[in-house]
């Protein structure tokens, strides 16, 4: 198995790879060895994985350790955005080491809207860690998706291991790959969405957000004011002014969105650890800490970052 | 270093009209001192408003049963030459040490300031050298209050003068007004933050918040009061969290509400802003 085999290599190079398993037993024996691997060469690993797989990787991490993060992806995978920031904060932990990134984001709760998301996450993982010495295993597990899903999986992996053991190899560019994701459009919004120009207030949308999602979220509203706060905030600092924010709700959410004609030119921000230092970048990362989801769209036209919070 | 058993308002700011008994904590620095075996020193000012302002200082210390040393602002400051803040703080300690080698435990003085609206010492240079003696309080026995109750058109010079004073006395000046949230005085060492803190007032923000760390002491910042505060403003307090920190201080937050708590422990700010939390 490719991971495998560059751990127990001490290859230098990032490995990103999907793994197609066959249920519980199929995650044990192929995601489960590239983590005893790397516990037995004693390298660091973080692995974020649905409820019912976490239990199969604490019984092969045994004790806890400084060494091994396990997390469950329902809960910091909930924006799958939030993985690849809580495995650069691990990863920094260890300094100059190799290390096993196991991130199984694709479950059949996840929306469409979320698919497409883990597709961008997909892509940023390789911009982000191009020049890390980590190998990431992203388990998809055939027996619960269906093959639009698998489809994702299998698109934006230069190398996928199926449930049988045989690895593909594919050219994949993951610049291109990236662009071409940020650059998908978004459903629009509906016509009846409660709209604002942003015009140097931001109280103003703060206020909108505010009285449009008190009775929908309740306590969780607070996180959709501070998260659509720092997109305007973003708005008038970046892009010019001349931003709109949209309110509006469906059965299962509220979604707030904020499109201005900037342009981002890092593809990879609200989904790193901002540095501390930087004077910004912590807006649209924060937006994936506290949202259910993040859909961030951008190109010459202009800039659209979508929020969503589950009711 | 922090001299223990110093009262709070050991170096503290006197603005307004009213008369210096009017306030019940210079009364109890007076005697404190006094009781504390401290030294007192009267710096008084030139004219008859400052001979006025001089009296009543004088009186103040009298009721401590103080035996206090009366000199003009020439002498306690060194006018001569304008202000040099590190030659005067020097001057400062070396009277310190005169005391205790005098077998007092320190030395409280009053000075007026009321010589560098006349001398048109700086703002800048004030402030600095403010500063200074801040430090110079957190690490030796001295208590001092600084009479800046002289009026316009230097007001607002005595006003950013408080804001580098641990304490004020007499009338504090407002600090900062948004149009959606306030920072003004509360107790010594402490700021009231009250509505909505946000991008489009950090910077007005950081401007009210960035003297505090001339007071080198421990900050309290009360907090009961803000509704929302984002990332731009939550900056502006680690900001200075940081820098107090680096001078081996803190800031404190009181009364943070549950959604300004989370906002700054999802923002990695916990270590600088709730180290209770880290």
């Amino acid at each position: 198995m490719t991971v495998a085999v560059t751990l127990a290599a001490g290859e230098r190079a990032l490995v990103h790879e999907a793994v197609l398993y066959d249920g519980a037993e199929g995650f044990d024996v192929l995601v489960g060895d590239a983590v005893r691997t790397a516990l037995a060469h004693d390298l660091p690993v973080f692995a974020v994985a649905p409820p019912s797989r976490l239990g199969i990787l604490q019984d092969i991490a045994g004790d806890p350790s400084p060494s091994v993060l396990l997390a469950d992806m329902s809960e910091l995978g909930r924006n799958p955005a939030r993985t690849i920031s809580a495995a650069e904060e691990f990863f920094a932990r260890h300094p100059g080491r190799r290390g096993l990134f196991v991130g199984e984001p694709l479950g059949p709760e996840r929306t469409a809207a979320e698919r497409a998301e883990v597709l961008v996450n997909e892509a940023v993982v390789d911009v982000a860690f191009a020049d890390a010495p980590l190998s990431v295993v992203c388990p998809y597990d055939v027996s619960l998706l269906d093959a639009d899903a698998l489809d994702v999986a299998t698109c934006c992996h230069a190398c996928v291991l199926d449930a049988d053991g045989r690895t593909t190899r594919h050219d994949h560019d993951a610049t291109a790959a990236l662009a071409a994701a940020m650059a998908a459009p978004l459903d629009a919004p509906p016509a009846d969405a409660a709209t604002l120009r942003i015009e140097g207030s931001l109280h103003d949308v703060r206020e909108l957000v505010r009285l449009y999602a008190a009775p929908l979220l309740g306590p969780r509203m607070t996180d959709l004011v501070l998260a659509a706060n720092e997109l305007a905030a973003n708005t008038l600092r970046h892009a010019g002014g001349g931003g709109v924010v949209r309110v509006w709700h469906d059965e299962r959410s509220v979604l707030c969105e904020v499109s201005d004609g900037g342009r981002l030119s890092d593809l990879t921000v609200g989904r790193r650890l901002p540095d501390p230092e930087a004077e910004s970048g912590r807006g649209l990362w924060m937006t994936t800490q506290l949202c259910d989801l993040t859909q961030i769209r951008t190109d010459e036209a202009g800039t659209t970052v979508r929020l969503t919070m589950a009711r | 270093m922090q001299v223990a058993g110093l009262p709070d308002h050991d170096h503290s700011c006197f603005l307004g009209s009213s008369a210096p008994d009017a306030d019940p904590a210079i009364v109890a620095a007076v005697r404190d001192s006094a009781d504390r075996g401290f030294r007192a020193m009267l710096v008084v000012g030139e004219g008859a408003a400052a001979k006025r302002r001089a009296d009543r200082w004088h009186a103040l210390l009298r009721t401590a049963h103080a035996a206090v040393d009366v000199v003009g602002a020439q002498q306690g400051y060194d006018t001569r030459e304008g202000l040099d803040p590190a030659r005067q703080v020097a001057a400062w300690e070396e009277r310190v040490a005169a005391a205790r080698e005098a077998g007092r435990d320190g030395l409280f003085v009053v000075g007026d300031m009321e010589w560098t609206r006349q001398a048109d010492v700086p703002t800048d240079l004030l402030l600095d050298y403010e500063a200074r003696v801040s430090e110079l309080h957190a690490r030796a026995p001295i208590t001092g209050i600084c009479d800046y109750s002289f009026a316009p058109p230097r007001s607002r010079d005595a006003s950013r003068a408080a804001s580098v004073h641990p304490a004020v006395r007499g009338t504090r000046p407002a600090v900062a007004r948004g149009s959606h949230f306030s920072v003004s005085r509360a107790g010594d060492r402490e700021l009231r933050l009250a509505g909505e803190l946000d991008g489009t007032g950090a910077a007005a923000l950081g401007e009210a918040l960035l003297p505090v760390i001339a007071w080198h002491r421990d900050v309290t910042l009360l907090v009961e009061e803000v509704e929302f505060a984002d990332i731009a403003a939550l900056r502006a307090l680690a900001r200075v969290g940081t820098e107090l920190r680096g001078r081996g201080h803190r800031l404190v937050l009181r009364g943070p509400s549950a959604a300004l708590r989370r906002a700054i422990v999802t923002c990695r700010w916990a270590g600088v802003l709730l180290p209770e939390v880290a």
